[in-house]
């Protein structure tokens, strides 16, 4: 039996295996989280290094450092805009025209269309408006292109539907071309007459045969 | 020199015209010295391209103003480097550049195939040279980039120039562009060939093996392309994105989408003799979405921060693309007996299966993606309302079906060809499919919920124990035989089969990529007002505002905003964004501060104070965007593997490999040749 050579002894492969898994415990997950928070990914992950359960190269422990460590990241500082601006914002469509952001994520400080609309949300939000009426609100101004994706009614519900029907006929398809050609092939009809000329060769050989017995 | 310069466009679109007839007409009479006068003609043409393209560069870099497009595209003060990135920063002169490229690729393709197929070649070079004239056209008498101010009414010469946008002021915009180009420009020789092979009914898959190299190596400058694009956005505008599903990206998504689709199906052409049709359709697919791609950018169908300016010259792109597609769909359709499979599916579990779902995904994502392009301008065809179709569409669509082609990524290299038993199955899953679950167990536990993000990281476990094991299953079997280190045995078996073993690097390249991608969904981001010693708290980040420090140079004026960045109390040193304001231009733009690690990139961008405009040094009121994006570095790491793994393809296997078929009912057979 292979076996691996460990500080405190030798192990049958798979004990050894099996202590490697009950390393990624709760506890320990919960270890690594805290030394992230404190210390940053990067010098969590350098002080890991020389850690045995890094050591033993799993893609899994790297995996894990490096998700533990995007969820470790803190909370956000006070915002110029609000929570409002930002969860309603990303129902409405930056109308710039120069960007298919939403007025919530649009990056432009000064775009001419979104600022002003967050200023607006934020305002509606302190007058407690609900966030389906201030959407409303939007839409009533500039139609429905205010919307940050189109509504699922009437022709506009194409765009989500024409997608999904494309894969599924080129998944009938597939299905089709895969019966059509899985079929056996045909073996071709022999030509005319070739049975029989067949018949005679035979024949020719097994007298020739017998002729040499 | 403009006379002259527009002189030499005429030429060159004269001599394309000659060098479409001679060829035709060569090819239909037997005449090979009329066939050898249109191959010369390419280099006539391309020579005179050339001398329209150094005249342009002249008068951009010499300052001659009286150009419209030199006045409107640079400025006495720009640095050379973008002084050259002036002959495509606009509309004229990147369609020069355009045909410029289309030349070279026509020379290339031309002279290295001078002594080989002079079956197909006449039609080649036709096609190539119909191209070349459409675009010489619209530069000759649509959009001339030699066009002077007040021709005809005394020519003023303005003191200076408005320069290039700002935005396109930065180093990737050097070679973003030229790669794109070359992505975009390259997939006509595949199509040329392969509508050359259509028309002459060449026996054989002689174009196949002929365009798949030239496929190759195009879909590596068109993926350095999209890539530098996504570096420069995410430098340069300052929110840190990579990708905005905005019209213009998606046009240079598509034709890649197409392309990656018939680089895999091709395969089952060179071993099975199968989907003939289906890769002569991507093929044209391909060329057709780049000429789509180039007219989306200047047509005005669509709004776009990328597009150039609108200009007349949309109808022109789709007469051409209309006549384009209706003349391919007719040589397919008139040729389908020549495109018959040779052999047939002979089991739904086996590769060709993989690689008929790939295609599939693939075609659904592209198809989506030009869906979601092209709706808002087909409803308001149709209601009459304007709509919005922005990324929350893109994303919850693309997400799943990305997913689900990177499960294809690990399944398909672990399904062998024509079949694959139950047993073998388990065999060569049950370790992927094993770490793919502890992973998604993993996260769960630890409190993730984002679900998208659980199941790609799941995937890449998935994919990159695929990728592992076929490694390490090839390079152990030569280490055992040769009695090799496992570093050895690896290159061996990579050189063995650059193909394979590239392609699984490409694979590898696009896992990481993923990982990066989401990244995404762990974003954190803050705007705030700040002043000199006021602090802000970003995720682990705490960063201290320093004094903004103001300049001037000759082109712009600038305001830069030292930050003092620390970490659980670790100092991590002062990063300083800047706030440019370009006096030529008048237009405001960032030089983003990054941090970046593999872990996350801490993204800093000043951008400005409210009243920015009236006073671009005001230092009241100074607004700081912080963000936090976890792994996006990984996005840049995985461009690296993919890159490396195209080069790795492109590069003749030790062992030449051939896949002798025999017809319908036999056996499909498998033989390597040493070379």
């Amino acid at each position: 039996m292979r076996l691996w050579k460990s500080k405190t002894g030798v192990f049958s492969k798979s004990r050894a295996k099996a202590q490697n898994f009950a390393k990624f415990s709760q506890s320990r997950l919960e270890r690594l989280a805290a030394m992230i928070r404190q210390g940053g990914l990067t010098n969590t992950l350098r002080t890991f290094v020389n850690f045995r359960v890094f050591a033993r190269k799993s893609p899994v422990a790297v995996a894990m450092f490096l998700v533990v460590g995007a969820m470790c990241l803190g909370e956000s500082g006070q915002d110029v805009w609000g929570p409002d601006v930002r969860r309603v914002g990303v129902r409405l469509a930056c109308l710039c025209k120069t960007c298919v952001e939403t007025v919530g994520t649009c990056p432009m400080l000064q775009c001419h269309y979104s600022s002003p609309a967050r200023q607006r949300i934020q305002q509606m939000a302190k007058l407690g408006i609900s966030d389906d009426q201030m959407v409303a609100v939007f839409v009533k101004e500039n139609g429905i292109q205010a919307l940050s994706v189109p509504p699922t009614e009437g022709f506009n519900a194409m765009v989500w539907i024409m997608p999904w029907a494309a894969a599924a006929l080129g998944l009938g398809a597939i299905a089709w071309y895969v019966k059509r050609h899985s079929k056996p092939a045909p073996v071709e009809a022999l030509p005319a007459g070739a049975m029989e000329k067949f018949h005679t060769q035979l024949d020719d050989f097994e007298k020739d045969m017998a002729d040499h017995d | 020199m403009e006379n002259l310069g527009a002189l030499s466009l005429i030429l060159a679109f004269c001599i394309a015209l000659y060098s479409v007839a001679a060829s035709i007409t060569g090819k239909l009479r037997g005449n090979q010295f009329l066939v050898v006068s249109g191959e010369r003609a390419v280099y006539a043409c391309f020579g005179l391209v050339t001398v329209a393209s150094g005249i342009l560069l002249t008068a951009i870099f010499t300052g001659d103003f009286r150009l419209t497009y030199v006045q409107q595209h640079s400025n006495k003060g720009m640095p050379l480097i973008y002084k050259f990135t002036a002959w495509w920063g606009g509309q004229q002169g990147s369609l020069l550049f355009w045909a410029w490229l289309l030349g070279i690729y026509t020379v290339v393709a031309v002279y290295t195939n001078r002594n080989k197929y002079r079956l197909i070649m006449p039609y080649v070079t036709a096609i190539l040279m119909t191209t070349m004239a459409f675009f010489l056209f619209i530069n000759t008498y649509v959009l001339s980039p030699f066009d002077v101010w007040m021709a005809g009414k005394g020519i003023v010469v303005p003191e200076d120039g408005q320069g290039l946008n700002p935005l396109l002021q930065y180093w990737t915009m050097v070679i973003h562009p030229p790669m794109l180009y070359l992505g975009y420009v390259g997939f006509v020789v595949p199509f040329a060939f392969a509508i050359a092979s259509l028309i002459e009914k060449l026996p054989g898959d002689t174009w196949i093996n002929t365009t798949r190299r030239w496929t190759l190596v195009t879909w590596g400058f068109q993926s350095t392309g999209i890539l530098l694009g996504a570096g420069w956005a995410y430098a340069v505008l300052g929110w840190g994105g990579y990708w905005a599903w905005d019209p213009v990206e998606n046009a240079s998504l598509m034709p890649w989408i197409t392309a990656t689709a018939f680089l895999h199906s091709v395969m089952m052409q060179e071993k099975k003799g199968m989907m003939k049709v289906w890769n002569i359709v991507l093929v044209s697919a391909t060329f057709f979405l780049c000429i789509f791609g180039t007219s989306l950018t200047r047509s005005g169908l669509v709004n776009s921060v990328h597009a150039f300016a609108q200009s007349p010259i949309g109808t022109y792109f789709f007469v051409f693309l209309g006549l384009g597609i209706a003349g391919t769909a007719f040589l397919i359709l008139s040729r389908l007996d020549f495109l018959k499979s040779e052999s047939h599916l002979e089991s739904v579990v086996s590769r060709e299966s993989s690689f008929l779902f790939n295609n599939l995904i693939l075609l659904a994502s592209c198809f989506a993606v030009l869906w979601g392009t092209l709706f808002p301008v087909i409803s308001e065809a149709v209601t009459g309302n304007k709509i919005s179709v922005d990324k929350p569409f893109y994303n919850r669509i693309n997400i799943p079906i990305g997913l689900f082609l990177l499960f294809l990524t690990g399944v398909g290299p672990l399904i062998a060809w024509r079949r694959s038993s139950m047993k073998s199955l388990q065999k060569a899953f049950l370790w992927p499919t094993v770490g793919a679950l502890v992973t998604a167990t993993i996260f769960v536990a630890m409190g993730v919920r984002e679900f998208y993000a659980i199941v790609s990281f799941s995937l890449c476990v998935f994919v990159t124990a695929t990728i592992f094991g076929e490694f390490i299953k090839g390079a152990g079997a030569i280490r055992t035989k040769n009695d090799l280190s496992w570093i050895e045995a690896m290159w061996e078996l990579t050189h063995r089969n650059t193909r394979r073993y590239g392609g699984y690097m490409v694979h590898m390249g696009i896992v990481v990529m993923f990982i990066g991608f989401t990244g995404n969904a762990f974003n954190l981001d803050t705007t705030q007002n700040v002043q000199e010693g006021s602090k802000v708290t970003l995720g682990r980040y705490e960063m201290t505002i320093g004094k903004l420090e103001t300049g001037k140079t000759s082109e712009y004026e600038w305001g830069k905003l030292p930050i003092q960045v620390s970490a659980g109390g670790q100092d991590l040193g002062i990063l300083v964004p800047e706030r440019r304001f370009y006096l030529a231009s008048q237009q405001p733009s960032s030089d983003v501060a990054i941090r970046r690690r593999l872990s996350e990139d801490l993204y800093l961008n000043f951008a400005g104070n409210s009243n920015e405009e009236q006073n671009p040094n005001a230092p009241t009121k100074l607004v700081l965007q912080a963000y936090v994006f976890p792994l996006v570095s990984c996005i840049w790491a995985g461009f690296w593997v993919l890159f490396f793994g195209t080069i790795v393809c492109l590069v003749p296997s030790k062992v030449a490999r051939q896949y002798p078929r025999t017809q319908v009912i036999g056996v499909t057979a498998h033989a390597t040749v040493e070379k």
